[in-house]
């Protein structure tokens, strides 16, 4: 009997007690579901594995350098799942942000998040000695000690919360009938303190040329926002058995999550990262003296005449809506392979992955905010089936001659993918002693509806690499894909995508004598991947069967059917084309290491939604098409020193810097500018701007040039003298013309880009004795960001305003903050001016330096547990985002854009990333 | 060894098998290539064009009544609406704001579902009568909703054919666009049938056609071309269609719909299960009603974000009818406190007194427009009023008509249509009241005319326009005047967006 290999993972994360300093549970599942948002909003599942697609390639290594075949390579939360082929490569497509996670039989599992470098290539760690993870965003690469996995490359960010605490001096027009008794703290009550438990436990083993492992986990996240849970239950089992020439083998993955949350989004339950703040503190979370018809829970909201505001009473939201949504998935693949001569495989591979989401969205009665329709109670019950599944049939080749060595694959891969949805709503629910019933069947009959859809795509590949190598001194790889996918214009549908790299490994050459350095190996790369971010059957118009008109004296509704989404019919592949020069050095004994990266890479017919003007009569979102093209150059060195120590303490250090610059090559025909009389040359989107020449969505407002201290100032300025006040922003009129125009949107300029000018990375580990310590800072600088959240709590709207706020009088001059006063007053623009949201008033500088994560750990010597039958026992206790050094005035500045395509850094009311502590124990036996 | 092969060989043949078929069709609905083919397809999509009318609020289920009636001097914005309320007196800083930007799109959307009847429609296998008359209705709808992108955005790009992605029309002039009204509406006139079964009441006739002819016209002065429109509706064939009813306050109640004196209507139904004003969405039920209704009705029914100004009330009070009682229309057309002449005590509003919900608190002098509410059957309102709207009724033609005949110098023959609106009121005619007014002198009474008529059915808006009396001088009739800026608030921006991603398009004067 083959050494069994048992391992048992057992970890607890507690998370701090400090209140108002985590997020984590929204965070995960937005990794687990790329859309929670979009879960909770539209009350519908949407698959969105098949949305954004991006082929991420790679080679799975161990420590010794050894490739590993056979490694699972899976999307994690879900989507499909490869294996390593023979030589440890693998090809795998992903949603954007996916994070990888690659598991092996004794080794330590790994998650990547993927960036844009569609080339990831790793190395696991035995499960014994794994120290440190690799991390992957962009173009940068940090290393780091993993937790559980579940806690991922999340980023926080607190310091600055305290700038928005809400408060009760609101100065609030329109209060008449308050005796200020009434002080609700809204961010309180919507936020409260979460938690994270994470189990694991795993066993594997072996014999007789077979092997197995077998997996469980629970993960349980409590939400820092109020009525947010998510929780996940885990199993797996592989096997691999060898037979003469055969070798067979499975992996099969099964979790099944829930989660629930209130309903969030649009103007209906809004966004609880807003409301909490601009909720106006005079008014009460619920009050017996407020139930109405209407409002049966006599939830606290605005009214007119009384406290005029729109802020959402996320309490209320809380208790009246849920969403509560279970997500039963499979994962698996069974593969054979057969040695038909040496030196040449075939193998089969089938893989599926199948999930059974359901959904259900109930309202009760009641409202929660000013002017709320009054609607029934309401239910609906969604449910979808995905099914994805893969044939692989490829043929491995592996030839040593001498000093040369070639390996290499062919192979042909179906691979199908079919979402199909049911939805069911039904209104009045039925209730009986107060509690709701829950079915559709339980509904008042007339307002039912239902629907289904099925969306189904196809994707057939043919694959070849070939690796040749000399003398362990001179590396070629050449590798070839031509993939048929379903979702593009039938005329479109095939594309070609080859790419080769070269190396040489100097420090092998008979005149490369230098001792100090042990290891020098030049690479060049040149390569070009298909880009497919479609759903299916986007190129071509549908009708659209949901209108109908009212007609007749019996005022009938009759069915309409009418074209409502345009579509553009030529989609075709997007192209990738990247190439990539660098140079690898190990010194002094490996001590030191050096990677540099130097890459440039273009995106051809990049596949974007394209924002439409209204006149166009688009219904149903923006519709795909193929936009011009897009440069990210980059430069990327990774620094690394590991002294070779013989005492008791032991560390290393590893440093990154990683610098790209985004510049948009073209847009394709976009028309003729009659200002200029020259080709159009940007889109607008927001307040972004992408245009030729600039990086992606910089900024385009309204530049706004100090307060107006006196009415000299006003009139010598003259754009803004018919309504501006002492103490009212000065915006600078770009476009004058030397006539008295006023401030408008042709005085725009462009303000700063959302991308950093650099990122970088620095982790430290050390031990000693039993003790470990390990140090993770990340930071992003000269990045600029929208603050969308700041610009509704200071436009002197309808809201609660901040405490922070220094407006201007006529004693307090030195302020960059514009006069009080009532946005929405009569005749006093000036105050409207001042609130402008296109205008640079609201972006800040976003740079941020972050201790993301610190982690003491203590082993217990393996003389006192082995008594207890134990093999290894490891305590610890981590702090992630312990702090972040940045001016940005919001809640975090590691923002995800609203619009992440051509708004990058439009901050409206992201999830903030939490401050987490955790302790954990991992036992193996 | 050979085993094994064999079990590969059907492990490969077994799989490889499988029929890939990549073009195969979307299973959830038709492309627009498979439809367009029959008679009911062509049905269906001029049903699709009607529906913009319930579409979202900006249309006709809410904001177009904001643009037409609170922007005008007889209305405001009153309520907690701060941007509405900004918007109502002329200070909009955002040109993306929804108020404006939604009902400019949503008219677009119209404008996209109109194009594709009348260009689909037309290569259908069809029964010819019908298929005219489809594309008849499509030429209406679309004459409708340029009508108002013109009268409220002054320069609206010209789309006559169905959309594509990398459209980008240069804008219309103001005259451009109100050809393409007018040549819509001559083209319609001739397919449109003069009424229809029962069934489809709510179809445009060729009575609604000249009348929206006759208002293109008449908004640019062309008072012959308006005239010669007006005509057939008042001495030509029209005029057995149409009568003025009996009761002024039918036009306004939901028992007496698509009565002898509609010309065109707005169908709206009571859907009480509806769960979206998404016209779109597939998997809900839409809303048919209008939720002007709820945003009008006073407080304490509805919110109130709009009320009416009390000069109007005043203006009502200048003449009592022929037996000396308020003029009947002023109770129809406002819910205010002496709405009964015996004062708030006597006044109803929602099944209370006037004194017993406003007494003497801030409400007290409050006005609100009550020809789009249903405080004559209920008593509380909803987002789901059926209550239909008279967008064209024939006393708006009539005065119209008589504008026209004033206009060409035909004063004398304009009086007998100024009359029959006032007798159906119970005032003395124009002839007995006011005889021998001069040209000037008629207008300035037409003014007053179609102020009592018409007030709180969204025309006065196009009416000052037309009339050249937007101003700062309204100011003091109305406030939210002081704000406005000559020859750059009659018209609203063009949507900012629309602009930033065409760049042949331009923005209106002085924004």
């Amino acid at each position: 009997m083959k050494k069994g290999n048992l391992l048992n993972l057992f970890h607890v994360h507690q998370v701090g007690n400090l209140k108002r300093m985590l997020a984590l549970p929204l965070v995960m599942a937005a990794m687990a579901y790329p859309s929670y948002a979009s879960i909770t909003k539209n009350n519908a599942l949407e698959i969105k594995a098949n949305k954004f697609d991006v082929t991420i390639t790679g080679t799975v290594k161990a420590a010794s350098g050894e490739t590993l075949p056979g490694v699972s390579v899976s999307i994690k939360g879900g989507g499909r799942a490869v294996v390593t082929d023979a030589n440890g490569k693998f090809s795998i497509s992903v949603p954007e942000n996916a994070t990888l996670v690659f598991n092996y039989i004794g080794y330590t599992a790994k998650e990547v998040v993927v960036g844009s470098n569609p080339v990831v290539n790793v190395t696991l760690e035995s499960s014994d000695t794994a120290l440190d993870d690799v991390v992957v965003i962009g173009y940068q690469t940090i290393r780091r000690k993993d937790l559980t996995g579940a806690t991922g490359s999340v980023s926080t960010g607190n310091t600055e919360k305290r700038a928005y605490q809400a408060s009760g001096m609101a100065i609030q027009p329109g209060v008449a009938n308050y005796n200020g008794r009434i002080n609700t703290d809204w961010v309180d009550e919507t936020l409260r303190t979460g938690s994270v438990q994470d189990y694991n436990a795993s066993i594997s083993g072996g014999g007789n040329g077979s092997k197995y492992l077998i997996s469980g986990g629970y993960f349980k996240d409590k939400g820092v926002l109020i009525a947010r849970e998510f929780e996940r239950a885990s199993f797996r089992v592989n096997t691999e058995t060898t037979k003469g020439r055969f070798k067979f083998g499975e992996n099969l993955a099964f979790s099944s999550s829930t989660s629930k949350a209130p309903f969030q989004g649009g103007a209906f339950a809004g966004n609880p990262w807003y409301d909490m703040f601009s909720s106006v503190p005079l008014i009460p979370v619920q009050d017996n003296a407020l139930i109405s018809t209407n409002n049966p829970g006599g939830w606290g909201y605005g009214s007119n005449g009384n406290i005029n505001t729109f802020s959402r009473n996320q309490v209320a939201i809380a208790n009246i809506t849920s969403v509560k949504s279970n997500f039963a998935k499979i994962i698996g693949n069974a593969f054979v392979d057969f040695k038909i001569i040496e030196g040449l495989n075939y193998k089969f591979n089938a893989g599926i992955e199948t999930s059974f989401d359901k959904s259900k969205s109930i309202r009760k009665d009641g409202s929660w905010y000013q002017n709320q329709s009054p609607d029934f109670s309401q239910l609906s019950d969604n449910r979808n089936q995905f099914l994805s599944y893969l044939l692989e049939h490829t043929l491995n080749y592996n030839y040593v001659i001498g000093k040369h060595s070639i390996n290499g694959v062919v192979g042909y891969t179906e691979q199908t993918t079919q979402t199909d949805n049911t939805f069911g709503s039904g209104i009045k629910l039925a209730q009986f002693g107060g509690e709701y019933f829950d079915t559709l069947t339980s509904t008042a009959g007339e307002g039912r509806t239902s629907s289904g859809t099925r969306y189904k795509n196809l994707l057939d590949s043919y694959l070849g690499r070939l690796n040749y190598t000399y003398d362990d001194k001179y590396l070629l790889t050449a590798t070839f894909r031509a993939d048929k996918d379903s979702r593009f214009s039938p005329q479109f549908r095939t594309g070609y995508f080859p790419s080769g790299a070269l190396g040489w490994r100097i420090s092998k050459e008979d005149f490369f004598k230098v001792d100090w350095v042990s290891d020098l190996k030049l690479r060049a790369s040149y390569g070009v991947l298909g880009v497919n971010t479609l759903g299916a059957y986007q190129f071509i118009g549908f009708l659209n069967q949901a209108p109908d008109v009212v007609l007749g004296s019996g005022q009938v509704t009759s069915p309409g059917a009418i074209q409502a989404k345009l579509a553009s019919g030529d989609l075709r592949w997007e192209k990738k084309k990247t190439t990539n020069l660098g140079f690898d050095v190990s010194l002094f004994k490996d001590q030191f290491t050096v990677n540099f990266d130097a890459f440039r890479s273009v995106s051809e017919d990049v596949l974007l939604s394209q924002p439409l003007p209204g006149y166009l009569g688009n219904l149903q979102g923006d519709p795909i098409v193929n936009i011009g093209s897009i440069q990210n150059k980059g430069l990327e060195l990774n620094l690394g020193y590991r002294p070779k120590l013989d005492g008791e303490f032991k560390w290393d250090i590893a440093g990154n810097i990683s610098i790209v610059r985004n510049k948009v090559l073209s847009l394709g025909n976009l028309g003729i500018d009659t200002e200029t009389g020259q080709p159009k040359d940007y889109i607008q989107s927001g307040n972004t701007r992408t245009q030729v020449g600039r990086s992606i969505g910089e900024y385009y407002v309204l530049k706004t040039d100090g307060i107006f201290q006196n009415q000299a100032e006003i009139n010598a300025h003259k754009a803004q003298s018919a309504y501006a006040k002492p103490g009212d922003i000065r915006y600078v009129n770009t476009i004058d013309g030397g006539t008295n125009d006023d401030i408008n949107d042709k005085d725009r300029v462009f303000a700063g880009s959302a991308f950093p000018k650099f990122t970088s990375g620095l982790q430290f580990n050390s031990r000693y004795k039993d003790f470990s310590l390990s140090i993770q800072l990340y930071g992003a600088f000269g990045q600029k960001l929208y603050n969308d959240v700041l610009r509704d709590l200071d436009s002197y709207g309808n809201s609660n305003y901040r405490r922070a706020i220094n407006p201007w009088t006529p004693s307090n001059t030195d302020t960059t903050f514009p006069r009080l006063g009532y946005q929405f007053a009569a005749n006093d623009r000036g105050i409207n001016e001042n609130a402008r949201g296109n205008t640079d008033r609201w972006i800040e500088d976003g740079s941020f330096l972050r201790l993301r994560n610190v982690e003491l750990g203590y082993s217990f010597p393996q003389k006192l547990i082995s008594k207890a039958n134990i093999s290894s026992a490891r305590l610890y206790v981590s702090g992630q985002n312990l702090f972040t050094i940045t001016k940005y005035s919001g809640l975090d500045p590691d923002v995800v854009g609203a619009n992440p395509n051509l708004e990058p850094g439009v901050d409206n009311g992201n999830y903030p990333s939490s401050r987490i502590i955790s302790f954990g124990l991992s036992v193996g036996f | 060894m050979k085993k094994y092969i064999f079990i590969l060989t059907v492990a490969i043949t077994a799989l490889a098998g499988c029929k890939r078929d990549f073009d195969a069709v979307n299973p959830n609905a038709p492309t627009i290539a498979s439809f367009w083919k029959t008679g009911d397809d062509a049905t269906k999509g001029i049903n699709a064009v009607y529906s913009t009318f319930y579409r979202t609020a900006s249309l006709y289920s809410r904001w177009m009544f904001y643009h037409g009636i609170l922007k005008s001097d007889e209305g405001f914005g009153s309520g907690g609406d701060g941007g509405l309320n900004n918007l109502m007196r002329f200070n909009q800083t955002n040109y993306n704001d929804g108020l404006t930007a939604q009902t400019w799109s949503t008219l677009y959307v119209g404008v996209f579902r109109a194009n594709q009847v009348i260009a689909n429609v037309p290569n259908i296998a069809m029964d010819e009568t019908t298929k005219k008359r489809i594309v008849a209705e499509a030429k209406f709808l679309r004459a409708l909703f340029y009508f108002n992108l013109t009268l409220y955005y002054g320069r609206p790009p010209l789309m006559l054919a169905p959309s594509q992605p990398k459209d980008v029309p240069a804008n219309a002039t103001t005259a451009q666009a109100y050809a393409q009204v007018a040549k819509d509406l001559n083209e319609a006139i001739a397919d449109l049938p003069v009424s229809y079964p029962a069934a489809d009441l709510g179809r445009a006739t060729k009575g609604a056609a000249y009348a929206l002819l006759g208002k293109t016209y008449l908004q640019q002065k062309m008072y012959q071309q308006a005239a010669d429109a007006f005509a057939y509706l008042v001495t030509g064939a029209g005029s057995s269609t149409y009568t003025l009813t009996a009761d002024y306050r039918d036009n306004f109640i939901i028992t007496r719909e698509n009565n002898s004196e509609s010309i065109f209507e707005i169908q709206f139904s009571e859907n009480q299960s509806e769960s979206t004003d998404d016209d779109v969405d597939e998997s809900r039920i839409n809303n048919t009603g209008t939720s002007i209704s709820q945003f009008f009705a006073p407080p304490g029914v509805g919110f109130s974000d709009g009320a009416a100004r009390r000069w109007v009330v005043d203006e009502f009070l200048q003449e009592r009818t022929v037996t000396n009682a308020q003029d009947p229309r002023l109770a129809a057309s406002f819910i205010f406190n002496n709405a009964n002449p015996a004062g708030p005590t006597a006044t109803i509003v929602y099944g209370q007194t006037f004194q017993s919900r406003y007494g003497t608190g801030p409400d007290a002098n409050g006005v609100w427009f009550r020809k789009l509410l249903n405080d004559h059957w209920k008593n509380q309102e909803g987002f789901r009023s059926p209550n239909n709207y008279r967008l064209i009724r024939y006393a708006d033609v009539l005065l119209m008509y008589a504008e026209c005949l004033n206009g060409l110098n035909r004063t004398a023959e304009a009086y007998p249509l100024v009359d029959r609106v006032r007798q159906r009121a119970g005032l003395a005619t124009l002839t007995v009241a006011k005889p021998g007014l001069n040209q000037t002198q008629f207008l300035t009474q037409l003014k007053h005319e179609r102020l009592t008529e018409l007030a709180g059915e969204g025309w006065r808006w196009a009416d000052l326009q037309r009339w050249g009396d937007l101003g700062p001088a309204l100011a003091t009739r109305d406030a939210d005047f002081t704000g406005f800026i000559v020859g750059k608030h009659e018209v609203y921006p063009i949507p900012q967006s629309d602009i930033d991603l065409n760049s042949n398009l331009t923005q209106n004067p002085k924004y």
